[in-house]
């Protein structure tokens, strides 16, 4: 089953002669518990890609269905919920808040929905993650990999349709990613959870089930 | 300054600061802001004192110097001396009754108008023995026709008559005692057959102004001159020899400058710290690159300095501006300069005092800190309990960002509670003082009605005991007032008008004689200051009381007393009689006031002549009304008898106090902008600085509306705090002001009132402000995308 679909996605900044087209007809989908890669070179647009599909920006034109539910017809508000509901994000620069320690970092998208959060499954998250020590310390006295572990806790806890994943390893050495990486494919499989990870290293890419190449803003290949 | 060893690094300290400023323009306008607002408070507060300084000496100074009575054609002699700077002359025609007011009748020339600024004429003066100028106020009080050409009856003294009005005496009079001007002709009739009905004033010529001693020689010469005998000549007191008295000091402006530089330190202070800290990455980029901490703390000195500098002038300016708008025509240069010069040191010493620690802060950065060091750093501090169930709700998240600065959260909501605290005292002041108490204290012997000897407040000199022989205030009219319906009692007391050549030679002085019941009475153990009160002692041993009126008696007569130094008194009728000072006493307030008590008796062996010595009677009622006020004008038909009235004392303490209220409310709306612009600072500050984390939340799921109730909360943090510093420390702090005055008796009786609208009215401006910020702040956070704001670097 498909849970997320894109449909000659575009988006363009400028305008004619001087136009850049970060995406030019992009369409693909990803099925329910699969580990895709988007790689690409710096620029390719992918990073942008990624935006679209987390509807934290808007496309200039196309289409994307998160579990067949069209992101362009929802108003702020309604994707705002939508997003801490069935989006989980990891950036490559962790992006915790740096107020609220690990355990309230984890439970924040779930808490914001007025929610909380399903305990089992948290402690399976965090036991997972190697981060039951850690629940009470703050964001600036871990260390990156162990930041980048708590991001990962965060947009897993909601158990959300699909985790969207930019560069989780871009700011971590290579013990520290391929340990992340691991985890990313232990989250995938272990929980069936669906995961998009952009990156441009293509070692990194060839952890996932997928990858989709992307250049220009066109894919240029799905492996 | 750079010694011969060193590298001139002048150029690139001035050339980083310049860009820290041009970079960081909101702090540069908010430093600017709050310097140049607390610059034009001070500086109006000097302007206007010194504004009003010159107007008082101008009301004084320039209204005349000196005077004489005599004929017009001596007093046309006078004038066409050329030795006059300004001059002018009346004719004082009697006080009448009209009604439940006194009305005073008199010629006035041009020249007197302005001589002596006597108001504005709507229409003109009159010219014929049926016209007359009047008071607006006047014809308002007894609904009269206000316009010029209409008629009015009145009873000038000679019967009813009708006349038409000349002209409308423009000016202020809250009181019942008016004014009428009537033609030359009809004021001479009415001043009856006496030998000198002209008064001259006038402003003389003088070679060395400043010097009053030589002005006063001048102007004696003058009359010797000319022919005019002492006794026909008068001086300004008030010109000559109690200047000082009205002026007052520069105390409390620079007392009020002081409390306002206080707070704009703080105000300055939050605003270079978290400037300071906002930028202590670059400074330790800076650091990195090899600057000296002493070159790090002249960047920030440097700002300091350009900032101040830039702000000082628009401050005074505006100031300036004010002040000629609130009193055109009073600008003091020498004095406005004075001000500005100690403002802009007291400015620039504020800043310096407040940028101290911020620029330590910036000096002592090691370079690898500042590059750790984030807007959250001071967050590493804070603990979190290690089981924390608690659900993270909105005003959890506002809580945990108001305290992750404290000293920032601290220092604004110091500020905003200073404001408050300073409105509930003077709105709590302001709200408890009774003015109907106050004038109660101040006027007659708590009496509602007091009936002084004399046409005028100030009669004085050989002509009281001339009217004390036929006592107008005698026995006949006490019985009639204490006869009226809703008089209670009357109380009456005792003076006598001497001369004290040792202290003042053919000055008046008063003598107050009191019984042995009144002096057991007044002289109770506190009023007392030095030696004692015996009535007996006093009559056997010569005594006499010396009640020196604060330090009225020192600064305008330059005379001090101790008890056993010896007065001489002289009376008008030649009795000569020295006594002794046995005691030193506060001045009992009885009505009319005096400087020398003797026992009852002794005014007799100084005037045997006279039988009634009454020269004050109050009247005392517990339900004044206006019925019992027209009664009383209408038994007292003597045009020698002065009546004042206590509600219309309490008019005019209401309207002064309102206009006191109103300057000290003026302060505050300054203060309270003060506050807000730290307040805002922190709050766009804090906003600037957490994009990034906002992005967070919101790509985590945190809608808009959200984070605006997130950011409210925050806000409403500082209300909440600002409010209950107010209400708590504000509240104990009011009653503790009230209780003060109440104890000093100064007011009257103060009793404590919460000033609840004010209070209302600042905590609704407050969440008006919180209202709009949370608007402008998601309106502000929306303008970036989310993808941007992610991506943020500081």
């Amino acid at each position: 089953m498909s849970i997320l679909q894109t449909t000659d996605l575009k988006k363009y900044y400028g305008a004619e002669p001087n136009i850049t087209r970060a995406l030019d007809g992009v369409t693909f989908s990803v099925e329910e518990g699969e580990f895709v890669a988007i790689v690409g070179t710096s620029g390719s647009g992918k990073s942008t890609l990624l935006n679209m599909m987390g509807g934290l920006d808007i496309p200039t034109s196309g289409s994307v269905r998160v579990r067949n539910q069209e992101l362009a017809d929802m108003d702020e508000e309604r994707l705002t919920i939508f997003r801490r509901r069935n989006i989980g994000f990891i950036f490559q620069n962790y992006n915790l808040s740096p107020i609220l320690n690990v355990y309230e970092n984890i439970v924040l998208p779930v808490e914001l929905d007025g929610d909380t959060a399903d305990k089992k499954f948290m402690e399976v998250v965090i036991s997972m993650l190697g981060l039951t020590d850690k629940l009470y310390n703050m964001p600036n006295n871990l260390s990156g990999g162990q930041q980048q572990r708590v991001a990962i806790a965060r947009a897993l806890v909601a158990k959300p349709a699909i985790v969207l994943a930019d560069e989780p390893t871009g700011n971590l050495d290579s013990h520290t990613s391929a340990d992340v990486l691991g985890l990313l494919q232990r989250t995938s499989n272990e929980l069936h959870q669906t995961i998009v990870m952009i990156t441009h290293n293509d070692s990194i890419a060839q952890l996932a089930d997928r990858i989709i190449r992307i250049e220009d803003g066109r894919i240029v290949g799905k492996e | 300054m750079t010694l011969a060893f060193e590298n001139d690094t002048r150029k690139v300290i001035r050339r980083l600061a310049r860009r820290s400023m041009q970079a960081d323009r909101r702090r540069s306008l908010f430093i600017i802001l709050t310097i140049s607002l607390a610059v034009c408070l001070m500086g109006m507060l000097g302007f206007i004192q010194s504004a009003r300084k010159m107007q008082t000496r101008e009301d004084i100074q320039g209204h005349y110097q000196a005077g004489c009575i005599g004929t017009l054609e001596e007093i046309r002699q006078l004038a066409d001396t050329g030795k006059f700077e300004k001059w002018g002359y009346t004719v004082d025609g009697p006080r009448i009754r009209y009604g439940d007011s006194n009305l005073s009748l008199a010629f006035v020339d041009p020249g007197m108008i302005d001589l002596m600024k006597s108001g504005q004429i709507t229409g003109a003066y009159p010219q014929t023995d049926t016209e007359l100028c009047i008071e607006r106020a006047f014809l308002e009080h007894f609904q009269l026709p206000a316009e010029p050409g209409r008629t009015i009856t009145l009873d000038l003294g000679q019967g009813e008559s009708t006349y038409t009005i000349a002209g409308i005496l423009e000016k202020e009079n809250i009181s019942r005692e008016f004014t009428c001007w009537l033609s030359e002709s009809a004021a001479l009739a009415l001043a009856g057959h006496t030998e000198n009905p002209y008064e001259l004033r006038f402003r003389f010529i003088q070679e060395q102004p400043g010097d009053v001693e030589q002005l006063r020689a001048d102007i004696n010469a003058f009359f010797r001159e000319m022919g005019i005998s002492e006794e026909r000549t008068f001086f300004s007191s008030n010109y000559f020899e109690a200047m000082e008295l009205y002026l007052g000091s520069d105390v409390e402006a620079y007392l009020l400058s002081a409390v306002i530089a206080l707070i704009c330190a703080v105000v300055i202070y939050n605003i270079f710290y978290i400037s300071v800290m906002g930028k202590m990455r670059e400074y330790g980029r800076l650091k990195v690159l090899g600057a000296t901490p002493a070159q790090l703390r002249s960047v920030v000195k440097r700002e300091q300095r350009l900032l101040t500098a830039v702000s000082i002038p628009p401050g005074l300016i505006a100031a300036a501006v004010i002040t000629l708008i609130l009193m055109p025509g009073y600008w003091a240069w020498a004095d406005n300069l004075r001000f500005a010069a100690v403002i802009s040191v007291l400015t620039y010493a504020m800043v310096l005092v407040a940028a101290r620690k911020p620029l330590q802060l910036a000096g002592r950065v090691s370079a690898i800190e500042a590059i750790r060091t984030t807007v959250y750093s001071q967050q590493q501090e804070c603990r979190i309990p290690r089981h924390n169930p608690r659900p993270l709700t909105l005003p959890r998240l506002a809580r945990m960002n108001f305290s992750r600065s404290r000293k920032k959260a601290f220092v604004t909501s110091l500020s905003l509670s200073l404001t408050g605290i300073l409105l509930l005292c003077v709105s709590a002041y302001a709200d408890s003082i009774d003015a109907d108490d106050m004038a109660l204290s101040q006027f007659g012997d708590h009496s509602a009605y007091l009936l002084d000897l004399g046409p005028h407040k100030d009669f004085s000199g050989p002509d009281v005991p001339k009217l004390q022989q036929e006592n107008p205030l005698g026995r006949a009219l006490q019985e009639k007032l204490s006869a009226l319906p809703g008089i209670d009692y009357i109380t009456t007391y005792d003076q006598a008008c001497v001369q004290i050549p040792e202290i003042w030679e053919g000055e008046p002085f008063h003598v107050t004689g009191f019984n042995e019941e009144q002096m057991t009475a007044l002289f109770t153990e506190d009023m007392i200051l030095d030696g004692f009160v015996d009535h007996r002692r006093l009559l056997h041993e010569n005594g006499i009381l010396v009640s020196p009126g604060g330090s009225t008696l020192k600064t305008v007569y330059h005379t001090e007393y101790q008890p056993g130094d010896t007065v001489t008194l002289e009376s008008y009728s030649g009795q000569t009689k020295t006594y002794t000072v046995q005691g030193i006493v506060k001045h009992p307030q009885i009505g009319p006031s005096c400087f020398f008590i003797l026992p009852t008796e002794e005014l007799a062996v100084l005037y045997p002549e006279i039988d009634d010595f009454t020269t004050a009677l109050n009247l005392h009622t517990k339900k004044d009304s206006e019925q019992l006020r027209q009664a009383v004008f209408d038994t007292v038909t003597s045009d020698n008898i002065t009546i004042s009235v206590l509600g219309d004392r309490t008019a005019e303490i209401k309207v002064s106090l309102q206009d006191e209220m109103r300057k000290y409310y003026g302060i505050l709306i300054f203060v309270f902008l003060f506050s807000l612009i730290n307040l805002a600072n922190t709050l766009i500050t804090n906003l600037l600085a957490r994009q990034q984390e906002f992005g967070i939340f919101q790509s985590v799921g945190m809608s808009n509306r959200q984070l605006s109730a997130m950011l409210s909360y925050e806000c409403l943090y500082y209300v909440g705090i600002t409010l209950s510093a107010t209400l708590t420390l504000g509240t104990v702090c009011s009653i503790l002001i009230c209780r003060s005055f109440d104890q000093l008796g100064l007011f009257g009786k103060v009793t404590y009132h919460f000033p609840v609208l004010q209070v209302t009215l600042f905590a609704a401006a407050l969440l008006l402000v919180q209202a709009v910020f949370s608007i402008c702040a998601v309106r502000y956070t929306r303008k970036l995308s989310l993808v941007e704001r992610i991506k943020a670097v500081d």
